[in-house]
């Protein structure tokens, strides 16, 4: 009833007989015996195995990716070619991704979150807390993978591991390889990693499929379109954690005074703009530049000039046909209306910057296509982003430095959830609170170990001391 | 009716089909409209000679959601659908667009969906009728068919309350007792989401020969996707009318004329989309507006003789492939399906920020 070869994108632990379904069709009994493997392959892992050795584990796959983009790969091309990225694009996103996945970095956050991250291995005390704590991660997590960013589909996956959690990963259909190339790469440093994820495909609207395993697992992570989103919410039981990463918008902040004409600036401007061909939720749509029209005429120009100088050497790609076909809509819209309201500024085969006048502020199409609107004060700028309040994710600052704390804090109010420098959107770190989430204590059920809130325990009790004060 | 239109009419009814529009025709209606149309005037000051995208700049279908259109004297107004992010748009049709829209159905049917000839078949339309739904074009083409090819007993099945499932079971069951073929007619996914509630209930037909089906859109991007050749399968499943007497109608608003993918009763349906003679489809590359090579995909623009007094030159939304002088139909390119997790033009147009 099973086997046959393993379809393209999809990982399944080495050990799980059955294989593959026939034809890549995946159905409701399937699945139950792949989420009945990925269990027992959970308690393997968290039974054989330390939360500072997996983070070893995997800051030694992060190694092994950043080494094998500096030569020949591959997988770069076939990506290239899915996600209509250019080869450079493609390997500098895997970098950035990577990059961001050090041990150091996955230590420092779980210790962030947690407290303690040894609370993941067994009961840690808190001296101050007057308590012992345990981290029980889930046993099975149900990620449903991004597909805008090569390489961004490793991040649930590396999520579950960190926390010693199996994953049974839906592909997305956007870019479906990377996840299942990032698994089989982990085999080599722990195995029990590689044998803890499943990433298969299943086609939309399978519900019989989808609701058999929202039902199955303990906490779900789901990046997608906010359709998708709602979907997957419905079907999760309201009891299990959610994680949840849809539909968001950056924006930049300029003061076009300050900015003047420094070309490094502009050029980290335009590296914002440009990286992941602005399909990211971290890229920027609009800048707002503070100042006369005219400023922001020539704030426009100089960032037009940045990202042609930035197509030299990391060239916007061919695009998929709905991405172009996208672009073609905005700039028909912009064609086609009022040139004294909007109008293109440049383009080219690096983007295009748009002047806009209009309001209410809305993104542009993506494809490194930024719209420009002069504001003549910030407080009545971050009063029209009130609109923006649903999406608003994040935001660089080119301001002078007095004005970079007020600006942030209203930001923050507004929901922002990171700001940062020209030339940092692109980069966040694994510590960012993701779309302002504690996303890996999210997932963790906490057990604590406690006196009477009068007479707290005091030394050793749980390993046999006396209790009370 | 003026000359201009009179000549629209005669090709309409007389042109042999695999001809393609004159040049020269379709020139001169665009030159019309162009010239009455400030903002096409800007960006198409003169006409070449020669037609095809790239040398006159289509009328982009998104541009009927930016002005409510006025009524034409006498002429009717359609809306588009306004489905999920999308604003409604508003298409003015004047007295002699109506004239050229009947006669495009009229032939059009003729050729493809009753080449036996009118009156052979009881027309079942899933569908509310133009009474109902005054505004929506294709109420109206279906309710010209009944007019025109039906035989007694055709009607419209949907109501306020939604699809009567009971009287269209009824209706196919005196259909098959009787041995009176049936034309049904509807959108794609009502047809799959009629025969998935009938495949769970256990009922199918085997509708009386001459029998044929007509589905209107298409299913990507819904709920449950079908290829084509599974939904001609359900299809034949369902109602017991095969793949040979089906065909497959793409119709807008925004254009008076329609396109059928199969002559019913055809041997070897293959779902290739050939335009009738008064029309002519470009598969064009979007960045370029370019026609593509044989094989490719991208962006179609349609040119429509039928739409004398609205744009007849349109840019769609739609993505097809070419294939040889037709083209397939891929889904639309719809901003919400373009990659990436920023947020998309028209979920703020759907939050009521923007067109």
């Amino acid at each position: 009833m099973s086997g046959g070869p393993l379809p393209d994108g999809w990982w399944l632990p080495p050990s799980f007989r059955p294989g593959p379904p026939p034809g890549g069709l995946v159905e409701p009994g399937w699945i139950e015996a792949l989420v009945a493997h990925l269990r027992r392959a959970g308690e393997t892992l968290r039974r054989t195995t330390t939360v500072d050795a997996r983070i070893a584990a995997l800051d030694a796959a992060a190694e092994h990716w950043l080494q094998r983009l500096g030569g020949e790969e591959p997988l770069v091309d076939v990506i290239a070619a899915d996600t209509g990225l250019s080869p450079a694009m493609v390997r500098r996103c895997i970098e950035a991704e990577q990059t961001s996945s050090r041990g150091p970095d996955l230590a420092a956050t779980l210790d962030a979150e947690l407290g303690d991250r040894r609370a993941l291995d067994g009961f840690q005390p808190q001296r101050r807390l007057r308590r012992q704590l345990r981290a029980v991660p889930p046993g099975l997590v149900l990620a449903v993978l991004p597909g805008n960013i090569p390489g961004l589909s490793h991040l649930p996956i590396l999520r579950s591991l960190l926390l010693g959690s199996p994953v049974l990963a839906k592909a997305a259909s956007g870019e479906p390889r990377y996840a299942a190339a990032y698994v089989a790469s982990l085999a080599a440093f722990m195995p029990e990693l590689a044998e803890a994820v499943a990433v298969v495909r299943w086609p939309r609207g399978a519900d019989d499929v989808e609701s058999r395993l929202a039902g199955l697992a303990d906490a779900a992570i789901v990046f997608g379109r906010s359709e998708t989103i709602a979907a997957w919410g419905a079907r999760v039981p309201r009891d299990r954690p959610f994680v949840a990463h849809g539909h968001r918008v950056g924006l930049q902040l300029v003061d076009g005074a300050w900015v003047g004409r420094r070309r490094r600036v502009f050029d980290e401007l335009a590296l914002d703009v440009a990286m992941y061909d602005q399909a990211a939720c971290l890229a920027p749509q609009r800048m707002l530049v503070r100042g006369s029209e005219a400023e922001a005429e020539r704030v426009g120009r100089a960032l037009a000039a940045a990202l042609d100088r930035l197509h030299g050497r990391l060239p916007l790609g061919a695009g998929t046909l709905a991405d172009v076909a996208t672009r073609r809509r905005y700039r028909d819209e912009l064609e086609w209306g009022e040139p004294a309201e909007a109008r293109i500024l440049a383009d080219g085969p690096w983007g295009m910057v748009v002047l806009d006048r209009r309001r209410p502020w809305r993104p542009t199409c993506g494809r490194r296509t930024i719209a420009i609107s002069a504001v003549p004060d910030w407080p009545s700028a971050l009063a029209a982003l009130a609109d923006w309040r649903p999406w608003l994710q994040n935001a660089a600052l080119a301001v002078p430095a007095d004005d970079r704390r007020p600006l942030a804090e209203a930001l923050a109010e507004l929901g922002c959830t990171r700001i940062c420098p020209p030339g940092a959107m692109p980069f966040p770190s694994m510590r960012w609170h993701h779309d302002g989430l504690p996303t890996l204590s999210a997932m963790v059920r906490y057990c604590d170990v406690e006196g009477a809130a009068e007479t707290p325990l005091r030394g050793d009790w749980l390993n046999g001391g006396r209790s009370g004060g | 009716m003026t000359d201009l239109a009179e000549r629209i009419l005669d090709w309409i009814q007389a042109a042999p089909f695999g001809a393609q529009p004159p040049d020269e025709l379709a020139l001169a209606v665009l030159a019309r409209q162009i010239e009455a149309t400030p903002t096409w005037r800007r960006l198409q000051p003169s006409l070449p000679g020669r037609l095809d995208p790239s040398t006159v700049r289509p009328w982009p279908v998104d541009l009927y959601k930016r002005a409510p259109a006025a009524a034409p004297m006498g002429g009717r107004i359609f809306s588009t659908s306004g489905t999920s992010g999308h604003q409604p748009g508003l298409v003015a049709y004047s007295v002699a667009d109506m004239a050229l829209m009947d006669a495009a159905i009229d032939r059009n049917a003729a050729r493809h969906l009753f080449p036996d000839g009118p009156a052979r078949t009881r027309i079942l339309v899933l569908a509310p009728p133009p009474e109902a739904r005054p505004q929506m074009i294709m109420a109206y083409g279906m309710a010209r068919l009944i007019e025109r090819f039906g035989l007694p007993g055709s009607r419209f099945y949907i109501g306020p309350d939604g699809l009567d499932a009971a009287a269209l079971a009824a209706d196919l069951a005196s259909a098959v007792d009787e041995g009176t073929p049936v034309t049904l007619i509807g959108a794609t996914f009502g047809f799959v989401q009629l025969a998935d509630a009938w495949a769970a209930a256990g009922h199918r037909l085997a509708l009386p020969p001459g029998s044929r089906v007509m589905d209107a859109g298409g299913n990507k991007g819904r709920a449950r996707e079908l290829s084509r050749s599974a939904f001609a399968a359900l299809v034949e499943a369902t109602f017991g009318v095969t793949p040979r007497w089906q065909t497959n109608l793409l119709g807008m608003t925004e254009l008076g004329s329609q396109i059928y993918d199969h002559v019913v009763g055809d041997p070897d349906p293959r779902p290739v989309k050939r335009p009738p003679p008064w029309m002519r489809s470009w598969v064009v590359d979007p960045e370029r507006l370019a026609p593509v090579a044989d094989g490719a995909e991208g962006l179609l623009v349609h040119l429509d003789l039928a739409n004398l007094d609205h744009p007849a030159l349109v840019l769609t939304q739609d993505l097809g492939r070419r294939r040889g002088d037709g083209f397939e139909i891929l889904g639309r390119a719809e901003g919400a399906e373009a990659r990436g997790c920023s947020v998309a033009l028209d979920e703020f147009a759907a939050a009521g920020l923007g067109a």
